[in-house]
C-alpha cells in the first residue's frame, strides 16, 4: 500500500472536562501537534458508543480516539467506567471485521495533560500513518449494485 | 409518495383479522395492520413511519387474512420507500448491528470470524456442503452480557453434520445474508451483501448450503433468487437435514421435557413446522409440549431491531409465561434471534432467570451418541 | 477560581490591598488600594503578543525563579482574570527608555501605561481574611544548604519541577546539570516543630512530599530512589494513610525516621551528603543523594501583622490569624463581622481549608442577608421563534493574529457561507469584544438568524459569553455551537498553516452541520422549598442547626438517641474546650427556632432536589425540605477481646476514662477513689488498621485527647506511658501541648508500624510490653491502669441505612463518599444532599464544625433562591421506545432515572431533569434507543463525522 500521499481520517471524542480541556492546555502552551484529526466534544466519554465508533469506521474513518478523565477523575463518578466496557465490545467487533486494533484507542487525558494531549495526537496520527487507509473503508470504484427495480409486483 | 404499487391490497375486505391477530397492535397502539394496508391504497404517509417500524413481520397477519393480502412482504418496499425520503428507523442499540452489516456490504472486508472454530469441530474448506453460519459470531461479541452463545447452535450443526460423515465448508469471507438490512428497507446494503455472497457461492460451488439461521435460509433460499439469482444449489435450514437423515443420527435417551418455539422465518416464512418436531423426537425418552399458540398461530420473539418496547417486553414475557405453563424444563427454539430477544427479555431488571432456552441444534449435538 | 471570576455575584479586585476599615459588622467600610495593572482586563484578549515582544526577562516568581517571565506577562495559563500584567520595575518604558513594543503589539489596544493607583471605598458587611501562607525561606536554616547548594530545593519548588506546565515540563532534573538524580531525599519539618522557634506543625508537608515522591517515580523512571525523612507521619486525612501505603509498597520509596543535622554539597558533583542518625546503631551516618527537597514551613502570610492591625483583629502567638473559639465555630476572629478560613488562621490542608472557605462564607452571609442573590437576575426579552428551517449565521474570529495569523479568514468566512442552511457569514477582528457582541445582536435580527455558529476560541470560557449575546437577542441560547479554531487549531498547528486551515475549515463545516440539528432547549425550574432537615444531633449538627436558623432558614433536626451531643457529650467532656463548646451550643440550641425531635428516625425519603418529603419514624410524620444535612457521625470502635478489654477490669477505654476524670474521685474505678500510680495508654486501638470493624485510617481525635488525658493523669500524679505509632497533634496549638505533655515527665515511646503490644497480668493487668524500634528489644511499662484509646469507625448499619434511602455512595472504607475530597467535601452527588462532620471519616471537632459551617452555607447558597435553574442538557426518555429493562437505572449514579407503571400498566422509565446531570452515558446504554441527550443527539454527533468523513464517499 502505497502511503506517502496518504491523508489519514481520524475522529478524536474528546470529554468535556479533562480531555478536551488538556487540549486547551496543549494550545495555551503552544505545543505543536499533527493537525491530522478532527475532534467532536461530548460531555463525558460514557457518551461515546459503538456506534459512533462503528459508524465512523462505516463511513471512511481510518482512526477513531475515545478520551476521557483519568479513572477516579471522571466528572461524572463512573462514565470512563462504562466508556471502557463500550469500548472493548466494539473494539472486538471491529476486530471482527477485520479493522487492525491499533486503529480504535481509548485514552485517558487530564485538563492539566496538555503535552500528553500532543504526543498522543502525535502517536496516534503516525500509527494511522503507518497503518495506511482503512480496510473498512467503503471503495467508491466498486461496481454499483444499486440500480435495480423495487417496484416489483408482489402478489400473493 | 408511493413508489410502490401494492396490488394484492386492493383485496383487502377491512375484516381487521388481521389486527386482531396481530402480537403488536395487542400492547401497542400505533400499529394497526389493517390502517396500514388501507393507508397504502391512497399512498403511504409519513405519518405511519411509527407503526411500520414496530411492525415485526412475523406474519401472522398474512396467516389469517382471508384475503390473502400479502401484508408482510409489503413491509420492506414500504420501508425502503420511507428511507428514500429521510426516514430512519428507531433502531435497537442505535443500529450497531445494522453498521456492522453496512461494513460487510462496503466491499473485501477482511474478516476474522472464525476464531471460535477448534479442532474437535471438524471442517474442510473444500467440502461441498456449506454452512453459512450468518451473524453468530458478531452477535456473540456484541451481546456478550445477555451471554447469547449463539455459537453454541453453529457449533452443534457442525457435530452433526460431523456425525453423518459430512465435513462442512466453514469460509471466512461469508458476509451477513442481508436479511436484515432488506426487512428495514436498506435496499443497498442488501444488495451489496447478496451480490458478495453469490460471489463467493460461485466460486465455492457448493451442492448444499446449510444454515442454523432460518433469516438466511429465507434469503438465501427464497429472496435471492427472487431477486437476483439462486445460489446455484438448495438451501437448508438444519431443522431439514436432520429430519431428513434420520437415519444417520443416534441420540442417547434423555428424560427432558421441552416445549418448541416456532420462529417466524422457520415457519409462517418457509412451512418448516414439521421438521424441527420430527427432529427434536428423535431424542429417546424426550417429550415434546406444545404451548397453546402453536406452528402458525405462534407467537414471535417480538425483536425486529427496528422497534423494541413495552409491547416487545410484554410479548416476549407473555410468550415465556406461556411456555412456563406448559411444565417444560427447556424451551427451545432454531433462530439465534428467538435465543437473543428471549435471553435479553429474562435478563432485565427485577427479571428472574425462567426458564432456559436452548438451540436446537446445540440440544441434538449435544445428545448425540 | 474560573467560576469565581465569571460569578455575577463576585467582583474580583486583583493587585489591591485593603488599607483601612471603619465601622462594624453590617456595615463596615474598607479602604482598598489598587494598584494599576497596565493592561485592561476588559479588553485584553490573553493572546499573549505581548510577552513574545517584551524583550525584558525577569525571573518568574510562580516558577519560583526556575523559569523566566517577561515584564509584561501571565504568571501561569490558569491565572484569573486571564489579563496580562506589566511589572513596572522591570518595563523599559518609563523607566529608562521608550520602548512600547507591547503598546504595538497589542491589537485590542488593551495597554494602558496612563493607568494610576486609585483608592476605593466599599461598603460591606463582613470581611474573610483567606491570605494562605508563605512558604519559609529555608536559607536562615544554614546546615540544609540552601541558597548554596543549588540541588536543595524547597517543596514548592520541586512540586512546579513535576508540573507538567512548569519549567521543566514535569522532569525531574537537577539544577546544576539537567539529568536526572539517581536518588532524593525528602527532609521533613523543615523549620517547623520547634525548629526556629516555631512551634507548630505545618500541615501540608507530610502528604506533599509522599505524593511528590510518587509523582517524582512516575515521571522519571530511570529514578533510582527516593528517601523521606520524617518524625512523625501525619497521615491524618480520609484516605491518606492507605495512599502513603500505597506509595511505600514501590520498591523505589521508602522512609526513615530522623532530622538531619546538616546537608554537605560536593561541589564537584553537586551531589549532597546528608547526616542523620542511624537508629538501630546509634550513630550518626551519611546518606548519598542527587537532590534534597525540603519541606519548607508554612510562614503567616507576609503582611499579616499589618492586617491584623488594620482589622483590629488578633494574631496567635506563631503569627497566624488568632480563631477565636476554635471547637466551637472556627472561622470566627477576636472580632465580629470579620472571619477566617484556610492557612491564614493556621496551617491546613486543601480539605479543611475548602470547608473553612465555605464556612465563612456562611458566616459572613449573615450580616448580608437582605442582599442576598441580588446579582443574579436578567432581563426578559421576547422570545425568537427558531422552528423554521435553520437560519444559520458563522462569525469567523481573527482573534487579532491568534487565528489570522496562521489561517485565512477571508476563506473560511467564505467557505462557511456556501454551507447548507448558512444565511449569513462574517469575520470580527475579535469575536467577543464588546463590540462585536453588538454587531453579532444587530445580524441577528437583521438576517432572522436562528442558529449561531462562532469560530474562535474555546467553548469552555466563551461558550457562556455568546450564548449570552443570543440570550438578549431572545434566541435561544441552546442554539449557538462554538467552533474552537484557536486554541486547538492556529495556535498548535501553526507551524504548518496550509493544515490548520484544512481542520479550521473542517470543523466549522462540521459544527454548522451539528448546528442546523440543534434544538431549543428550555431552562429546567425547580421550585425550591425553604426548609432543612439535619439527621444528627451531634456538635456539627447542633452547629449547622443553628447557622441555618441564623440565616432564617425553617430547621428540624432530627436525631435518634435520647442526648444530644453524639461522641462529643461522651469525649470532650473532662478535659478541654470541646466539652464546654457543646454546651455552649445546646444552650444556643434551645434558644434558637430549630425544631429538635429526639429519639426520631428517617424511615423514607422520597422527591428530589429543593423538593424532598422525609417520612419520619415513628409517627410517620412527613416532613418537607428542600435540602438535606447529613451529619449522622461515627461510633467510637468496640475494643471488646483486645488487650483483655472486657475481662481485665483495668483496661478501660479513653471513653471510660473521660468518664472518670470528670470528678477526679474515682480514677482507678471500683468505686474506692483513687489515682494510679502508673497508667499506660495505648493509641490506634481500632484505627489505622484493615481488621473488620476499624478504621482503615487515622481516627484523628484521639492524639490530642490523649494527650490532654495524660496532661491531665500526670498533674494528679499518675506516671504515664503512651504507646503510639504516629503523634499527629495537628491544629491550632497542638504541637505546644504536646511539648508540654512531654515536658511534663508523661512518656511517649513510639512503638513500630506491625510492631507487637501486650497487656501482662493475671486477672488484671499489670504492664504493657511492646516492641522497642530497635529490633529484638522489648520495652515493659508498669500499669495499674491501660487505656485504649478507641478509634471513630463509620456506624455500618446506619450508614448504609441512609445509603439505601438517600442512595449516597459508601467509599471503600465504610464512610459515606463526599462529591468531591477537595472541590466538594461537604455535597453528595445527590443534589441537595449535604454531609458534614465525621459521617465522611473521622475528623477532629475544628474540622467537623467547619464542615457544618460549610454545608450551612452550601444550603444556604441553594435554598435563598426562590426557584433552582438547572441545565437543560439532559436525557429525556421516549416511553413509546422505552421496554423498561433498567440498565438506564443501573448505570446512573446521580439515581435520575426511575422505572414506573403507565396508564395500560406497562412499564417504562423516566428520567427526573432535576437530577440528571447530562453525561450521556445512560444514552449510549439503553437497548432501544428511547433515551435522548438534548443537545449531544445521535443525530447531532452523527451529522459531525458524516460531514467530516463525507469527501471519502464522493
Amino acid at each position: 500500500m502505497n502511503n506517502s500521499d496518504f491523508e489519514p481520517r481520524i475522529v478524536v471524542f474528546a470529554c468535556n472536562w479533562c480531555s478536551y480541556a488538556g487540549a486547551d492546555t496543549a494550545g495555551v502552551s503552544r505545543l505543536q501537534h499533527s493537525p491530522k484529526f478532527r475532534v467532536i466534544r461530548t460531555m463525558c466519554s460514557g457518551r461515546v458508543n459503538s456506534v459512533h465508533i462503528l459508524k465512523a469506521f462505516e463511513m471512511g474513518a481510518d482512526g477513531v480516539l475515545v478520551s476521557g478523565c483519568h479513572i477516579g477523575d471522571c466528572h461524572y463518578m463512573f462514565g470512563n467506567h462504562w466508556a471502557i466496557k463500550q469500548f472493548d465490545v466494539t473494539r472486538d467487533l471491529l476486530n471482527m471485521l477485520g479493522l487492525e486494533e491499533a486503529r480504535t484507542r481509548l485514552e485517558w487525558v487530564s485538563a492539566a495533560e496538555g503535552p500528553k494531549w500532543a504526543s498522543l495526537i502525535d502517536e496516534f496520527v503516525t500509527t494511522i500513518q503507518q497503518l495506511g487507509p482503512s480496510p473498512l473503508r467503503g471503495e467508491s470504484t466498486e461496481e454499483s449494485f444499486g440500480d435495480r427495480e423495487i417496484d416489483m409486483e408482489v402478489n400473493g | 409518495m408511493a413508489n410502490t404499487e401494492l396490488k394484492g391490497a386492493m383485496r383487502c375486505l377491512d375484516c381487521g383479522k388481521c389486527t386482531s391477530a396481530c402480537p403488536v397492535a395487542r400492547f401497542n397502539l400505533v400499529l394497526s395492520p389493517r390502517r396500514l394496508i388501507r393507508q397504502l391504497g391512497c399512498g403511504v404517509d409519513a405519518g405511519c413511519g411509527d407503526a411500520l417500524w414496530s411492525c415485526l413481520t412475523c406474519g401472522r397477519c398474512d396467516a389469517v387474512c382471508p384475503q390473502e393480502v400479502p401484508i408482510t412482504a409489503a413491509m420492506p418496499l414500504l420501508r425502503a420507500d420511507v428511507r428514500a425520503e429521510g426516514g430512519k428507523p428507531p433502531f435497537t442499540r442505535c443500529g450497531a448491528m445494522e453498521s456492522v452489516a453496512t461494513i460487510q456490504s462496503q466491499g473485501p472486508v477482511p474478516q476474522n470470524r472464525l476464531e471460535w472454530l477448534t479442532d474437535d469441530l471438524r471442517t474442510d474448506p473444500e467440502s461441498k456442503t456449506l454452512l453459512f453460519i450468518g451473524c453468530t459470531p458478531y452477535f456473540d461479541k456484541f451481546f456478550v452480557e445477555h451471554d447469547v452463545d449463539t455459537l453454541a447452535a453453529v457449533k452443534g450443526a457442525i457435530r452433526i453434520l460431523n456425525a453423518m460423515g459430512i465435513e462442512p465448508a466453514v469460509l471466512a469471507d461469508e458476509r451477513c445474508c442481508g436479511h436484515d438490512a432488506l426487512w428495514s428497507g436498506d435496499e443497498k446494503t442488501f444488495s451489496d451483501l447478496a451480490h458478495l455472497n453469490l460471489e463467493m457461492f460461485a466460486k465455492a460451488a457448493p451442492d448444499l448450503i446449510v444454515t442454523v439461521c432460518p433469516e438466511c435460509s429465507l434469503t438465501l433460499g427464497r429472496t435471492y433468487p427472487e431477486r437476483f439469482e439462486a445460489p446455484g444449489c438448495p438451501v437448508k435450514h438444519i431443522t431439514e437435514v436432520v429430519s431428513e437423515h434420520y437415519e444417520e443420527l443416534e441420540f442417547t435417551a434423555r428424560e427432558l421435557t421441552v416445549t418448541f418455539q416456532d420462529p417466524c422465518r422457520l415457519g409462517r416464512h418457509q412451512d418448516l413446522y414439521v421438521e424441527p418436531r420430527e427432529g427434536l423426537e428423535m431424542i429417546p425418552d424426550l417429550e415434546l409440549r406444545e404451548m397453546p399458540r402453536n406452528r402458525a398461530a405462534a407467537v414471535c420473539c417480538a425483536g425486529s431491531w427496528l422497534t423494541c418496547n413495552q409491547a416487545s417486553k410484554k410479548i416476549q414475557s407473555d410468550r415465556l409465561a406461556e411456555a412456563e405453563a406448559t411444565g417444560a424444563e427447556l424451551m427451545v427454539t432454531a433462530c439465534p434471534k428467538c435465543l437473543i430477544h428471549f435471553r435479553c427479555s429474562q435478563s432485565g431488571v427485577g427479571e428472574e432467570p425462567g426458564i432456559e432456552i436452548r438451540d436446537f441444534a446445540d440440544l441434538l449435538a449435544e445428545s448425540l451418541q | 477560581m474560573m467560576d469565581a471570576g465569571r460569578h455575577p455575584g463576585i467582583e474580583l479586585h486583583t493587585l489591591s490591598e485593603l488599607t483601612g476599615l471603619r465601622g462594624r459588622a453590617g456595615a463596615f467600610r474598607a479602604t482598598v488600594r489598587k494598584h494599576p495593572r497596565y493592561v485592561d482586563p476588559e479588553l485584553c484578549v490573553a493572546c499573549g503578543r505581548c510577552t513574545d515582544v517584551c524583550p525584558q526577562v525577569r525571573p518568574n516568581p510562580y516558577d519560583i525563579g526556575l523559569k523566566s517571565a517577561k515584564a509584561i506577562d501571565r504568571l501561569f495559563p490558569q491565572a484569573v482574570p486571564a489579563a496580562y500584567h506589566i511589572d513596572k520595575d522591570v518595563c523599559l518604558n518609563d523607566n529608562i527608555m521608550y520602548c512600547e513594543r507591547c503598546i504595538r503589539a497589542c491589537e485590542p489596544d488593551a495597554i494602558d501605561f496612563d493607568q494610576r493607583e486609585e483608592t476605593l471605598e466599599l461598603e460591606i458587611g463582613s470581611v474573610i481574611v483567606a491570605t494562605g501562607f508563605d512558604e519559609l525561606d529555608p536559607r536562615e536554616l544554614l546546615p540544609f544548604g540552601y541558597g548554596s547548594s543549588r540541588n536543595v530545593l524547597t517543596g514548592l519548588e520541586f512540586e512546579r519541577l513535576l508540573c507538567a506546565t512548569g519549567p521543566t515540563g514535569g522532569h525531574v532534573v537537577r539544577p546544576t546539570d539537567l539529568k536526572v538524580p539517581e536518588r532524593i531525599l525528602f527532609v521533613q519539618c523543615v523549620g517547623s516543630r520547634g525548629e526556629g522557634g516555631r512551634s507548630y506543625c505545618s500541615r501540608y508537608c507530610c502528604m506533599n512530599s509522599v505524593k511528590s515522591a510518587m509523582l517524582a517515580h512516575e515521571h522519571e523512571p530511570t529514578l533510582k530512589g527516593s528517601t523521606l525523612l520524617f518524625t512523625d507521619m501525619r497521615a491524618d486525612g480520609r484516605g491518606y494513610d492507605a495512599f502513603v501505603e500505597r506509595c511505600l509498597e514501590r520498591d523505589q520509596i521508602s522512609t526513615m525516621r530522623g532530622r538531619p543535622a546538616k546537608i554537605e554539597e560536593n561541589p564537584e558533583t553537586g551531589d549532597l551528603s546528608v547526616w542523620v542518625e542511624d537508629f538501630e546503631a546509634g550513630r550518626p551516618t551519611r546518606i548519598e543523594a542527587g537532590m534534597v527537597v525540603l519541606s519548607s514551613a508554612a510562614l503567616p502570610a507576609g503582611g499579616t501583622p499589618e492586617l491584623g492591625r488594620i482589622l483590629r483583629i488578633e494574631l496567635d502567638e506563631s503569627g497566624f490569624v488568632k480563631r477565636k473559639c476554635p471547637d466551637e465555630s472556627p472561622t470566627k476572629t477576636t472580632r465580629p463581622g470579620i472571619y477566617v478560613a484556610g492557612s491564614a488562621g493556621s496551617p491546613a490542608i486543601i480539605p479543611e481549608c475548602v470547608a473553612q472557605g465555605a464556612a465563612a462564607a456562611s458566616a459572613a452571609s449573615t450580616h448580608v442577608l437582605a442582599e442576598r442573590n441580588t446579582k443574579e437576575q436578567g432581563e426578559h426579552v421576547a422570545p425568537i421563534d427558531s422552528s423554521g428551517p435553520p437560519r444559520i449565521g458563522v462569525f469567523v474570529c481573527h482573534c487579532g493574529a491568534n487565528i489570522a495569523g496562521v489561517v485565512n479568514v477571508q476563506e473560511l468566512r467564505e467557505e462557511a457561507a456556501k454551507l447548507p442552511g448558512v444565511v449569513y457569514a462574517g469575520d470580527e477582528h475579535f469575536a467577543c469584544a464588546e463590540i462585536s457582541q453588538k454587531v453579532i445582536e444587530e445580524v441577528i435580527t437583521e438576517h432572522k438568524l436562528n442558529r449561531i455558529v462562532v469560530a474562535a476560541c474555546t467553548p469552555r470560557t466563551h461558550e457562556p459569553v455568546f450564548r449570552d449575546v443570543l440570550s438578549r437577542r431572545g434566541l435561544n441560547p441552546f442554539l449557538f455551537e462554538m467552533v474552537n479554531i484557536r486554541d486547538q487549531c492556529t495556535w498548535v498547528h501553526s507551524d504548518v498553516p496550509d493544515e490548520a486551515q484544512a481542520r479550521a475549515r473542517d470543523q466549522i463545516r462540521m459544527s454548522v452541520a451539528r448546528a442546523a440539528r440543534l434544538e431549543p432547549l428550555t431552562p429546567i425550574r425547580v421550585d425550591v422549598n425553604r426548609r432543612v432537615v439535619v439527621i444528627g444531633g451531634g456538635i456539627s449538627g447542633i452547629r449547622v442547626a443553628l447557622d441555618l436558623a441564623a440565616q432564617e432558614f425553617e430547621v428540624t433536626l432530627v436525631e435518634v438517641d435520647e442526648q444530644m451531643g453524639g461522641v462529643t457529650a461522651k469525649l470532650g467532656t473532662a478535659v478541654g474546650e470541646p466539652g464546654q463548646a457543646l454546651t455552649t451550643l445546646k444552650r444556643q440550641l434551645k434558644r434558637s427556632p430549630v425544631r429538635v425531635l429526639r429519639q426520631t428516625d428517617i424511615a423514607r425519603v422520597d422527591g428530589y432536589v429543593g423538593n424532598f418529603i422525609l417520612t419520619l419514624h415513628p409517627g410517620e410524620e412527613e416532613l418537607t425540605a428542600g435540602a438535606i444535612v447529613l451529619a449522622i457521625g461515627a461510633k467510637p470502635y468496640d475494643p471488646t477481646g483486645r488487650f483483655g478489654f472486657g475481662t481485665k477490669s483495668n483496661v478501660i477505654t479513653n471513653l471510660d476514662l473521660e468518664r472518670r476524670l470528670r470528678d477526679e474521685s474515682d480514677v482507678l474505678g471500683g468505686g474506692e477513689g483513687g489515682v494510679p500510680a502508673t497508667a499506660v495508654i495505648i493509641q490506634c486501638v481500632g484505627s489505622r488498621c484493615r481488621e473488620e470493624g476499624c478504621n482503615q485510617g487515622c481516627s484523628r481525635y484521639c492524639c490530642p485527647s490523649t494527650v490532654k488525658q495524660a496532661l491531665k493523669l500526670a498533674a494528679l500524679g499518675t506516671r504515664v506511658t503512651v504507646l503510639y505509632r504516629d503523634m499527629r497533634m495537628v491544629g491550632p496549638g497542638m504541637e505546644a501541648l504536646y511539648r508540654e505533655a512531654r515536658g511534663a515527665g508523661v512518656l511517649f515511646v513510639r512503638v513500630p508500624d506491625g510492631g507487637q503490644m501486650t497487656v501482662v497480668g493475671d486477672t488484671l493487668a499489670e504492664a504493657v510490653v511492646a516492641d522497642d524500634m530497635l529490633p529484638d528489644r522489648e520495652i515493659e511499662a508498669p500499669a495499674e491502669l491501660v487505656i485504649l484509646a478507641v478509634g471513630l469507625v463509620p456506624d455500618n448499619e446506619l450508614i448504609l441505612r441512609i445509603k439505601e434511602l438517600l442512595k449516597t455512595p459508601v467509599g471503600p472504607d465504610g464512610f459515606l463518599m463526599e462529591r468531591h475530597p477537595e472541590l466538594g467535601p461537604v455535597e453528595t452527588v445527590v443534589d441537595g444532599v449535604f454531609v458534614c462532620g465525621t459521617v465522611t471519616g473521622a475528623k477532629s471537632i475544628a474540622d467537623s464544625l467547619a464542615e457544618a459551617g460549610a454545608a450551612a452555607g452550601k444550603v444556604s447558597r441553594l435554598l435563598s433562591r426562590q426557584a433552582l435553574t438547572l441545565e437543560p442538557t439532559v436525557a429525556e426518555v421516549d416511553r413509546l421506545l422505552c421496554r423498561a429493562c433498567g440498565k438506564c437505572v443501573e448505570i446512573c449514579e446521580y439515581q435520575a432515572p426511575s422505572l414506573a407503571d403507565d396508564m395500560f400498566g406497562l412499564q417504562a422509565a423516566s428520567i427526573n431533569k432535576a437530577s440528571c446531570k447530562g453525561c450521556g452515558t445512560c444514552v449510549s446504554w439503553c437497548p432501544t434507543g428511547a433515551i435522548k441527550a438534548c443537545h449531544f443527539t445521535d443525530g447531532q454527533i452523527e451529522a459531525m463525522m458524516e460531514t467530516m468523513l463525507q469527501w471519502e464517499k464522493m
